[in-house]
């Protein structure tokens, strides 16, 4: 038996249920920033020299892309301690230097991203990016895979523990977290597949551009099919019997329709079908979202029942954070109209 | 005690805390005051035409928006991190009471993180107008992330009225709440000063740079104002144990005169770039103050959380990561009974059975020992690092074997900032038979 720690005795805020509803939310948009840098950034090093106005584009959004990236990751981490924190700290903790090392590469990436974005050894910077963002994805799939795990962890804890204490430098090296970071991957490419459709047509005076995005768009969907296709083919056994076959269906069957509409895209570029693939894409997000967390869900109802576990009743907080969320929406549109209409006026021809 | 340990060699684990903390909060203050400095420039600069401010101002802001959103947002993520990997109980705690705080607190970063690009990117741009209100409500999310951020970190200093059955608000609006709301928002006025002192000194003619200076001046006095109201209720709401805790601990009361003195210095200094202007200003003078102002914040830290001691959250979680609900249970039933990592530890890793770990005491010596190592890994490790920061083999070495049985026996008595012993009879004798190993130069 792994010694998985209780549930936290102050009980859950609100019913489960929706905290799970927040969290899926929050991944879904975590995942839409993660994956424009995590497939964006090696696509602008590849084509600097074929594409070279995708290339800049595509790093000039990265500082953007990584300021929202790294926000919205707090929510679905957030709603993970909240739910899990009896699987988080310890599969984290087992890999405590790692986790740590995170934040230090994170800033070392975050820096030579705006480097790149400001002109400063663009290829060099994007590429030290690259490197890191990737081991640091490589490391969230570990850690995540480790949390839905526990079985693992006697194991890993003997071989690192000076004294009843853990030295931190284990590293779960597990072919589940390729998997898992291969299906992101994956997906990622389609993202910046959607991205680079979306820019190319809301940026009808940079002809540039569209001739360079349009033609790529299939292609980064292909890539993105492929590598989803591979990681999912030996993921997808392994989880089966935990997903519902709706879900299977619709995480796996996502990917090969966005695909189509990409092409749907190259034969027609326009403003219409950059954005109808845009939606699919997030299909895409949303649904192996889903699928991700009903997965986690039924990996570690084996070990605690969430449903026994008292709920506080926390609305008067929920509510205070409703009506900031309705403030904050309402002031970001008023920015963004105004960032528009700013925008538009003053477009170089 | 349910979670695996992390051993930081030297350092102990939780000092990995500050060492993300401190940078963050000297940046992160700046995030919040500098957001007020530059939405009053700006405001200023638009209003009397100054077309040359405004080309320093977008200057600053570049500077601003880099520090600030890349190091003082990862360094902010950064301290959750690392108080995950070293005190779980706590954090664990500390989001199940406020997870919906800091859900709001998102929010206000979003906006915040929209118009500062917003403000730096579309400069020229927008509009006078817009780019002024841009600028303003970027400093009232700043600053509300702030007020956000500390009820949740002044809640671990002073949970007043709170129970494990009480709301957030009870937990949010605590004793220490207001008066540390005030001390942060001055000191981030001041701090934004001095940082952007420095900026000014390398960046700024000569000429604007008199007419900013005692502007910016006029901010930090201010804000030296708010530390100064808000230090005094500190002082007034903190609790017995916590100010027995400065008054008691050698590097806590340096660290209240590292703070007060570098306080007035930094109000000297503001005091004269409001009444002389900036021309005297230069960047080894202005790095100077700076570095003043980051000993003031420094120090204001590591008093706030020194004083906490023996608790990890006042009156709810005491350091060694046990709820003081259970403190009880665990000096009835052994620490190891309720320590699964331990017990897989001494069952696995030292073949020792059910029986031994109900009574280690009665254990032949050498493994008595190895049982009394782990449980000062679990008790103590967390603020005593076998030779670094706090020490327990140069501690002890002076003491005699019966000091060592007394001190342990008696540990809250003996000093407020330790917790009681947190397991049974038998797993003390097992600890000090550890502990006596060390002052013969043992394992």
């Amino acid at each position: 038996m792994p010694p998985v720690p209780g549930p936290d005795p102050l009980g859950m805020p609100i019913p489960v249920g929706y905290l799970f509803v927040l969290k899926v939310f929050g991944f879904f948009l975590h995942a839409v920033f993660m994956n424009l840098w995590l497939a964006g950034l090696p696509v602008a090093v590849i084509l600097a020299r074929s594409h070279p106005r995708v290339s800049d584009r595509l790093i000039a959004a990265m500082p953007f892309a990584m300021a929202f990236g790294i926000n919205a990751g707090i929510v679905p981490l957030l709603f993970l301690q909240t739910l899990y924190p009896q699987f988080f700290y310890p599969a984290t903790i087992l890999q405590a230097w790692f986790w740590f090392l995170i934040i230090p590469l994170l800033l070392i990436a975050y820096t030579a991203v705006y480097a790149a974005a400001f002109g400063r050894w663009r290829i060099l910077s994007s590429l030290v990016a690259v490197i890191l963002l990737t081991w640091i994805g490589f490391q969230f799939s570990a850690a995540m895979a480790l949390t839905a795990r526990p079985d693992r962890w006697p194991a890993l804890f003997q071989n690192a523990a000076p004294a009843g204490g853990v030295h931190g430098w284990t590293l779960a090296l597990d072919p589940e977290a390729l998997l898992r970071l291969g299906l992101m991957a994956g997906m990622a490419f389609g993202t910046v597949g959607a991205f680079l459709a979306l820019l190319a047509e809301l940026s009808r005076d940079d002809s540039r551009l569209q001739e360079q995005a349009r033609p790529l768009v299939p292609i980064l969907f292909t890539i993105g099919l492929g590598i989803f296709g591979l990681a999912g083919s030996l993921y997808a056994p392994t989880v089966a019997d935990r997903l519902p076959q709706i879900l299977q269906l619709l995480a796996g069957a996502s990917m090969p329709i966005a695909w189509a509409a990409a092409w749907l895209y190259r034969a027609q570029p326009r403003p219409a079908t950059a954005i109808v693939l845009t939606i699919l894409q997030g299909g895409v997000l949303l649904s192996n979202a889903i699928a991700r967390q009903v997965v986690q869900a039924a990996e570690l109802g084996q070990w605690v029942d969430l449903g026994k576990i008292p709920v506080r009743g926390e609305w008067g907080s929920v509510f205070l954070f409703l009506v900031t969320l309705l403030i904050g929406i309402a002031t970001l549109a008023w920015i963004f109209k105004t960032v528009w209409a700013r925008v538009r006026e003053v477009r170089p021809g | 005690m349910e979670f695996p340990v992390w051993v930081v060699p030297f350092l102990t684990a939780p000092m990995l805390i500050p060492l993300v903390a401190i940078p963050h909060v000297i940046v992160a203050q700046f995030a919040v005051g500098g957001g007020f400095l530059l939405a009053d420039g700006v405001t200023w600069a638009y209003r009397h035409g100054r077309a040359d401010a405004l080309d320093y101002l977008r200057d600053l802001a570049r500077f601003f928006v880099l520090l600030t959103i890349v190091f003082g947002a990862i360094t902010g993520v950064g301290i959750w991190w690392t108080i995950g990997l070293t005190a779980p109980e706590s954090t664990s705690a500390l989001i199940h009471v406020f997870v919906f705080g800091w859900a709001t607190e998102w929010v206000v970063f979003v906006i915040e993180i929209v118009s500062a690009f917003a403000f730096y990117y579309l400069w020229g741009r927008l509009r006078p107008r817009e780019h002024i209100a841009m600028g303003w409500i970027y400093a009232a999310s700043a600053w509300l992330s702030l007020v956000l951020i500390t009820g949740i970190t002044a809640f671990m200093l002073t949970t007043g009225r709170w129970t494990p059955e009480a709301n957030f608000f009870v937990a949010f609006f605590n004793p220490s709440f207001l008066p540390q709301t005030l001390i942060r928002t001055g000191g981030s006025l001041a701090i934004a000063a001095l940082w952007i002192g420095v900026h000014l000194s390398l960046r700024a003619p000569e000429a604007l740079r008199d007419e900013l200076v005692p502007r910016i001046s006029r901010w930090a006095v201010v804000g030296m104002l708010l530390i100064l109201i808000g230090g005094i209720g500190f002082f007034s709401v903190l609790p017995d144990h916590a100010r027995l805790n400065i008054i008691r601990a050698p590097l806590l009361l340096i660290m209240t005169a590292l703070n007060f003195g570098a306080t007035l210095i930094a109000l000297a200094a503001f005091g004269l770039g409001y009444l002389r202007g900036g021309r005297w200003i230069n960047p080894p003078e202005a790095l100077l103050m700076l570095l003043i102002g980051a000993v003031a914040i420094t120090s204001g830290e590591f008093l706030r959380e020194g004083a906490r001691k023996p608790y990890r959250i006042e009156r709810y979680i005491f350091s060694p990561g046990v709820r003081m609900a259970e403190a009880a249970t665990l000096q009835r039933d052994g620490l190891i009974a309720h320590s699964p990592w331990l017990q897989l530890h001494l069952r696995e890793n030292l073949g020792l059975t059910e029986e031994a770990l109900r009574d280690p005491a009665r254990l032949p010596e050498p493994q008595k020992v190895q049982v009394g190592e782990a449980l000062y890994t679990y008790h103590c490790s967390s603020c005593h690092a076998l030779d670094g920061y706090n020490g327990l083999r140069p501690l002890i070495q002076p003491w005699t074997p019966e000091m060592i049985a007394d001190a342990i026996r008696h540990l809250h008595r003996t000093n407020p900032a330790m917790p009681p012993w947190l397991g049974n009879e038998s797993e003390r004798e097992a600890l000090i038979a550890y502990l006596i190993t060390l002052q013969k130069g043992g394992p």
